[in-house]
């Protein structure tokens, strides 16, 4: 699977990042210096080692802000020697990112080239303002070109390669057609919530993507809570099927299982969820109609 | 790369106009200065760039092109500009390999980089160069190719997550055969039917060759509505081969299967384009016998698609 979305380049990668930036940590002279790029080295192998799970799931932290700041007080501290980093701010503007970290970004490049034209004559300084516009401006060209990519990725349905786990928005699109599905078909499917600590959530939803069968799927509603729809024969079979997959479950949870005969949203099955008193109610009876 | 087509063209070219107007500012400043014999550079120099822009503008094929005569440009300008200058140094040799970055996909850029850091680092007239500098530059050209292979992992992972086809409205081959995986096991599970219809389109390749690739989308995405409109919303539609589709069919066995093709037959003839006239198709049922395992079906399918491609030559 890693090598599937190339990981493993772009991990070393990192490690190579961080051990030169640690040769050149070795080498400063200037305490503060030293810290930031100690700092620098250990942000890049955290990336490295803890890039598996910021897979997982999509996030909105806005990480390019960690370099620019690094980039910004290195060249603020130390404009003599980090003189040619200035340059990497075009770089950093070639990642999709947020317009304000965008202005942000500017605002640091140019605090950083007044820094450095300190040390040049004005010609100098003059021509190197008008080039690192030019190099930003090419920068922000290439990343208008991503910027699709960026949001299919930040939106994408199905959080892990290979694996069955789904968002809340694949979820809302599955559960009316599954209802209508197993009303035509004459099956049992019953929607499960699951809520459990932040820090539990995934191994759960691991383990509960081997229980199902694999015509069924898991879903991340939010970072707490899981769901899935389970289809059955009928209710003797979804009690025995349910049974096992509960049994299967280890560490803290509290769980709603509700048949889809019933008609339910599932926002007023998370605030069930989230005020149900019980660690497990189960919803299985249909209401008669009238 | 297929996406580098969709690079906003203009404002590169835009870029480039502005660098040439720099090089051509720089060339009349040497002017006002008397230096009558450096204007020569920067005025060639301002001349490639202005027609890099114009290449980039007329058409996606010189891009490359263009990309590496901004670069040649310059490049020269910087190496005549550090062996000359004793100010700066510092910030000027960082520029060469992010340029490089910025204007070439990243392995060309890498090679680049590393070819000439010991060019870059040697040109300085007088001994500016320390060694604490050369890590710096060498940290520089790691760093930044860190953000080009950022944006291939999204796009790698991207592709891994992304059930749907490039080209039309269907599943491609990995999601189709997932899907036929878990509807087989819930047919099985469920003691339900299945069936699925094995579709194949004559009409692609000859509309490639003879028309183009617009021609041949168009004849994909037409289909891709009519199955959708003849079949329900649990049906799916995949494309497991260029010219071949899957149509699973839950819950239905081999009557209704027959007479979901009978519709969609029916529709595709009635969906006429220009060029090629009626959607021409070839679609076999293929339902699972009692206690088939899914891999030989699945193999049965596949024959079937052999067939049905082979019996149209």
């Amino acid at each position: 699977m890693d090598s599937k979305y190339k990981t493993n380049l772009f991990r070393f990668h990192l490690l190579l990042g961080a051990g030169v930036l640690a040769l050149l940590a070795i080498q400063a002279t200037q305490e503060t210096v030293r810290a930031l790029l100690w700092l620098g080295t250990l942000w890049l192998v955290g990336s490295a080692t803890l890039h598996e799970l910021n897979q997982r799931w999509p996030t909105r932290t806005p990480w390019q802000l960690v370099p620019a700041l690094l980039l910004a007080s290195l060249l603020w501290l130390s404009p003599g020697q980090f003189a040619c980093w200035l340059w990497a701010f075009a770089i950093l503007l070639m990642l999709p990112q947020p317009w304000w970290l965008i202005s942000l970004n500017v605002l640091l490049a140019a605090l950083s080239w007044w820094r450095v034209q300190a040390h040049l004559s004005i010609e100098q300084g003059m021509s190197s303002a008008l080039i690192l516009t030019a190099l930003m401006l090419l920068g922000l060209a290439r990343s208008l070109n991503y910027r699709p990519l960026w949001q299919g990725v930040n939106e994408r349905a199905r959080l892990m390669p290979g694996t069955r786990l789904w968002t809340a928005s694949q979820l809302l699109e599955d559960l009316p057609r599954e209802s209508a599905r197993s009303d035509r078909e004459g099956t049992h499917t019953e929607l499960i919530l699951l809520r459990t600590h932040y820090h539990h959530c995934w191994s759960l939803a691991q383990t509960m993507c081997r229980a199902l069968e694999p015509f069924e799927h898991c879903y991340r509603v939010d970072n707490k809570t899981l769901a899935t729809l389970l289809t059955s024969r009928d209710i003797a079979h979804a009690h025995q099927r349910r049974e096992s997959l509960l049994a299967s479950l280890h560490g803290p949870h509290r769980i709603r299982a509700v048949s889809l005969a019933y008609p339910l949203t599932l926002e007023a099955e998370c605030q069930a969820l989230a005020s149900q008193d019980r660690d497990l109610v189960i919803i299985e009876k249909v209401t008669p109609h009238a | 790369m297929h996406d580098e087509k969709l690079w906003p063209s203009r404002l590169f070219a835009l870029i480039y106009a502005v660098g040439a107007l720099l090089m051509l500012g720089y060339a009349a400043w040497h002017y006002l200065m008397g230096d009558f014999l450096r204007i020569l550079l920067p005025a060639v120099l301002a001349l490639l760039l202005l027609s890099a822009a114009l290449l980039r503008l007329a058409s996606q094929r010189y891009q490359r092109l263009s990309s590496y005569l901004v670069l040649i440009s310059s490049y020269l300008l910087l190496a005549v500009e550090l062996d000359q200058t004793t100010q700066g140094t510092a910030l000027w040799i960082g520029l060469p390999p992010l340029l490089a970055l910025l204007l070439l996909p990243l392995g060309p850029a890498m090679l680049l980089n590393l070819i000439l850091a010991p060019l870059w680092l040697a040109l300085p007239a007088d001994d500016q160069v320390t060694q604490n500098m050369a890590f710096t530059y060498l940290a520089v050209i790691v760093l930044g190719a860190l953000a080009p292979l950022e944006q291939r992992r999204q796009r790698a992972l991207l592709e891994a997550t992304d059930p749907m086809d490039s080209e039309c409205q269907a599943l491609n081959a990995p999601a189709i055969q997932e899907h036929l995986d878990s509807e087989f096991a819930r047919a099985t599970l469920l003691q339900r039917r299945l069936s699925v219809l094995v579709v194949h389109l004559p009409q692609l390749e000859m509309a490639h060759e003879q028309f183009g690739s617009r021609l041949r989308l168009e004849l994909l995405q037409r289909f891709c509505r009519v199955a959708h409109h003849t079949c329900r919303a649990h049906d799916s539609l995949g494309r497991i081969r260029p010219s071949l589709f899957w149509l699973l069919l839950p819950d239905t066995g081999e009557t209704g299967a027959l007479m979901v093709r009978h519709r969609l037959l029916y529709a595709l003839d009635a969906t006429v384009l220009a060029e090629t006239g009626a959607i021409a198709s070839r679609i076999a049922v293929c339902s699972p016998y009692p206690n088939e395992t899914r891999a030989t079906f699945e193999q049965r399918l596949q024959i079937k698609g052999q067939a049905l491609m082979e019996s149209t030559h």
